[in-house]
């Protein structure tokens, strides 16, 4: 006889404390409570008549015993008394089904998971008729397919289910996982049987000791070569120029050549050829320029034992220019300016060709009052007094900037004051609307965030290519600041990798913040992270495109290479290896808990009948027998 | 500023009522009780023949002139009834009450100031005495509803402690206040000791009597279950019992039939008798109970 679910320490304890706890209640409901009265004289005759009643009170200790009996009988049943000897009872074994990226390796014999699921198959044949199984799918995550079942079609149904994945192996995850299924299953605990190829990502991983440890291996074959990693990087200084890193690496034991074809939106680039060590691995690098979208592939020539990491691919966005439309009476001034910049592309036009909706990302207004309000992004150099987007507190002559709001990204590295400025306009400010620049009397420069349909607009209240400020560097760091504000995503660094799928990191830049990272799938899910030491830290089970994206930079890590691992995990010397022999049937231990269910709520009934019942019944009596006190209070106050 | 017993609204609608009582009192008669003596007095009662030393001023000429016989006029005699409220300030008068209740003894306080303003505002004289195991010091008033405000802060300082000795009690008051009057019992009539008899002798010396029986909840009907120990509030005695439905149901008999002794008492002496229970408010126990038992009007 034996406890399935507690051991006899738990029962002990618990029982105790319940057994505490009702007779605490018990002597609670008949402890003598103190009650001040304001005379005795009423209660002398009832007095006499309760101690008859006390005596018998003092018999009903048998209530107690009996609701203690029913308690010990529901314990029993929640603990799972079970008769019999616990040796007789079927043991609870884990299968951990290896369904990382290396199961979808191919040798001569097959796919390397569908060896697995047939040695799987062949265990779940021989074990007894009362055992159970818990199949687990183990790869980056150990997620169980089954619960501990012993029907063979359930367990038949999910082995066959299995399928690779892209991540690798997490073996002390996997094994951690199946010891805690067997201590919490109650049961008997059986083997914990691994089946695959014993390939991990790291050659010492800390495991726990497992005694029950059985494998079922899988060989793998060996001569794997694959690519790694893929990234493309966008020139700092031309946006159509890009930069792709190919990392390829030999998983197997003898020398390989690789002929590695790369090739973007159809034009392919001249092959290349790496020759690897064993366990060697190599950059290739790429450098080409472009401002259409496309693919970027790069395919190793050739069959190995896993396909999966032979291509990756990767999608560029278009070139990432600014496009700029300029309305203003003297281009000239205005075109070494902007022409500077080469994330711009700048189209000039007379004031008079003003349309609300140029094909450009931003339009700049240069001393001129559009007819009708723009509906892009707008940037006003001077605007006429009367017609300014933003309205205008007063004009004044010959002063000078005295602050630069630099805490924000807007007066980054502007710093000139006292500059004289012949004539400006100072702005009211509003809610939402954000001062850059300030002389005396208030904002001259000043931001509008855009608000119910309304475009972003930024407003230089003064010519700042007039007079001193056209020779001073803030010019044309303000022009900046304002330009990026209006469209930050086009001044965005862009990186674009290929890696493997599990857990990626990105490094972010010191000067990007961490509180304005934002990590999204393809569908635009946001993706849980980690930002530790300036690097992002993430984690997929299934190939993603991932973006990352800060304050002016853009990330994309496509996700969809296989993580391959590359060493062999040396199993311990004590853990079995093979199927063991045919277990025969024993006769299974008895379950009691529902009989023990039933009485302890039949001793609670019959509790309950002779004691909870008689004493309603004598409550009832009493009611009815006793006088309506109420009518009689009726007749007291009446009369 | 203390919190007023009464407050100004429910003083308002005190003010139309007044005292009565059953009996007529020789030689004294409050202004809104006809009283069968003769005396001074503005109605007239009776002619009698004129004697010596009579009042020259009550001789109906009119007669003399007529019958050349001097009669005297007589009228109703005005006196003022003395309305005496004895209140019961002993400690059982805090104990009873349930949660959410009033003390009996604070129902009783607002009570007997309410009774005592309706006497003020009909120029009554009124007595308040408190009393438990003697009488304690009285506060006399009269004169008008003006001089309610210290009758108000005299029943607001009382305190409320120690025994109830009825026999005592009603010693001292017939000792003390021999002039016949209406005596207001506002008490719980709850004395280990008989409080039948001293009040009968209060009865019998020829005092009206109100008695005026306030109980709380737990007073009549006690609540709680199984073993207890009571305590009681005025001699600290303790009791053990084990309550039950049976022995709630037999207290609450005793306690009636107690209620119905002291009712049977006032009754039986021409007097009256009025319950109250706690939970009634004050307002609705004037208007209601004590109005249409005739005590006020």
């Amino acid at each position: 006889m034996f406890f399935l679910n507690l051991s006899l320490g738990e029962f002990l304890g618990l029982l105790g404390v319940i057994s505490g706890l009702v007779t605490a209640l018990y002597l609670l409901d008949r402890a003598k409570r103190k009650k001040v009265v304001s005379t005795l004289r009423f209660w002398r005759p009832a007095v006499t008549a309760d101690e008859r009643q006390s005596r018998k009170r003092m018999r009903e200790p048998w209530s107690l015993l009996l609701q203690l009996l029913g308690m010990a009988l529901l314990l029993l049943a929640i603990a799972q008394l079970q008769w019999g000897a616990r040796g007789l009872r079927g043991r609870d074994h884990v299968l951990l089904l290896d369904t990382s990226a290396w199961s979808a390796a191919r040798s001569a014999a097959g796919t390397i998971l569908n060896l697995e699921k047939r040695a799987a198959q062949r265990y779940v044949g021989t074990i007894g008729g009362s055992d159970r199984v818990l199949v687990v799918r183990a790869d980056g995550l150990a997620a169980p397919a089954t619960p501990f079942t012993s029907s063979s079609d359930q367990l038949t149904k999910a082995i066959a289910g299995s399928t690779s994945q892209y991540s690798a192996l997490n073996l002390e995850q996997a094994l951690s996982f199946a010891q805690q299924a067997q201590s919490w299953s109650g049961g008997r605990p059986g083997d914990i049987v691994y089946v695959g190829p014993r390939r991990i990502p790291e050659p010492d991983p800390t495991l726990p000791k497992i005694p029950n440890l059985r494998l079922l291996p899988v060989a793998a074959p060996r001569g794997d070569r694959g690519i790694r990693r893929i990234s493309v990087k966008r020139n700092e200084d031309d946006p159509n120029t890009w930069q792709a890193t190919v990392l390829v690496k030999n998983y197997s034991t003898t020398p390989q050549v690789i002929h590695l074809n790369t090739q973007f939106a159809g034009t392919v680039f001249a092959p290349r050829v790496v020759s690897l060590a064993p366990g060697e691995e190599k950059t290739v690098e790429y450098a080409f320029v472009t401002n259409v979208a496309g693919q970027l592939i790069a395919q190793i020539e050739g069959q190995d034992s896993l396909a999966s990491d032979d291509r990756a691919v990767l999608r560029l966005p278009r070139s990432g220019r600014l496009t700029v439309a300029v309305y203003t009476a003297r281009p000239d001034v205005l075109k070494p300016l902007l022409d500077s910049n080469h994330r711009l592309n700048v189209n000039f036009y007379d004031p008079g060709q003003y349309i609300p909706k140029p094909a450009a990302d931003i339009m700049l207004l240069d001393q001129m009052a559009p007819p009708a309000p723009p509906q892009i992004a707008n940037f006003w150099i001077d605007p006429p007094r009367e017609r300014s987007p933003l309205p205008v507190r007063e004009v004044v002559k010959d002063t000078s900037i005295k602050a630069w709001h630099s805490e924000s990204a807007l007066g980054a590295g502007l710093h000139a004051t006292e500059t004289p400025i012949p004539e400006a306009e100072v702005f009211q400010i509003f809610d939402g609307d954000v001062a850059v620049a300030t002389v005396a009397e208030g904002p001259v420069v000043e931001v509008r965030p855009s608000a119910q349909g309304r475009p972003k607009a930024a407003v230089i209240g003064f010519d700042p290519l007039h007079g001193q400020m056209r020779f001073e560097v803030t010019t044309p760091l303000l022009f900046a600041n304002l330009l990026r504000w209006l469209a930050p995503e086009s001044f965005r660094t862009l990186e674009i990798s290929a890696a493997p799928v599990g857990t990626a990191t990105a490094a972010l830049d010191p000067s990007e913040r961490p509180e304005h990272v934002r990590v999204t799938d393809e569908r635009r899910f946001s993706i849980p992270f980690t930002i530790r030491d300036q690097t992002v830290q993430l984690f997929t089970s299934r190939p993603s495109l991932i973006r990352i994206t800060s304050d002016d930079r853009e990330r994309y890590l496509s996700l969809t290479l296989p993580d391959v691992a590359e060493f062999e995990w040396k199993a311990p010397p004590a853990a079995r290896e093979g199927f063991p022999a045919l277990m025969g049937f024993a006769a299974p231990a008895i379950d009691l808990w529902q009989w023990l269910a039933v009485a302890g709520g039949l001793v609670l009934f019959i509790e309950w009948m002779i004691y909870g019942r008689r004493r309603i019944v004598v409550r009832r009596k009493s009611a009815a027998s006793a006088p309506p006190a109420r009518a009689h209070e009726r007749e007291l106050v009446s009369k | 500023m203390a919190e007023r017993l009464i407050d100004r609204a429910f003083l308002e609608r005190l003010e139309r009522l007044t005292l009565h009582w059953k009996n007529s009192f020789n030689g004294l008669v409050g202004g809104h009780n006809l009283s069968h003596f003769a005396g001074p007095g503005q109605e007239f009662l009776d002619h009698r023949n004129f004697h010596e030393g009579d009042d020259l001023r009550a001789v109906n000429w009119r007669a003399y002139m007529r019958l050349e016989k001097l009669f005297l006029k007589m009228f109703q005699v005005e006196p003022r009834v003395p309305v005496r409220l004895l209140l019961d300030t002993s400690a059982s008068m805090i104990a009873g009450a349930r949660p959410g209740e009033p003390t009996k003894f604070d129902y009783a306080r607002k009570l007997t100031a309410a009774l005592a303003y309706v006497g003020l505002v009909r120029l009554d004289n009124i007595l308040l005495q408190p009393f438990s195991q003697r009488l304690h010091d009285p506060y006399l008033c009269s004169g008008g509803r003006h001089r309610f405000q210290p009758a108000e802060t005299f029943l607001r300082e009382l305190k409320a402690d120690g025994k109830t000795n009825y026999l005592e009690t009603a010693r001292q008051y017939l000792e003390n206040y021999p002039q016949k009057g209406l005596t207001i019992v506002v008490s719980d009539f709850l004395d280990d000791s008989d409080c039948i008899r001293p009040l009968q002798y209060i009865s019998d010396f020829g005092h009206e009597l109100l008695l005026v029986q306030v109980w709380g909840g737990e007073d009549r009907e006690p609540s709680g279950k199984g073993e207890m120990e009571l305590i009681d509030a005025e001699t600290g005695v303790h009791v053990k019992i084990a309550l039950d439905d049976e022995a709630r149901a037999a207290y609450t008999d005793g306690f009636d039939g107690y209620a119905a002794q002291i009712r049977k008492l006032a009754l039986r002496n021409g007097g009256r008798y009025v319950g109250l229970p706690v939970s009634m408010p004050i307002e609705e126990a004037i208007f209601g109970p004590l109005v249409t038992g005739g005590s006020v009007q």
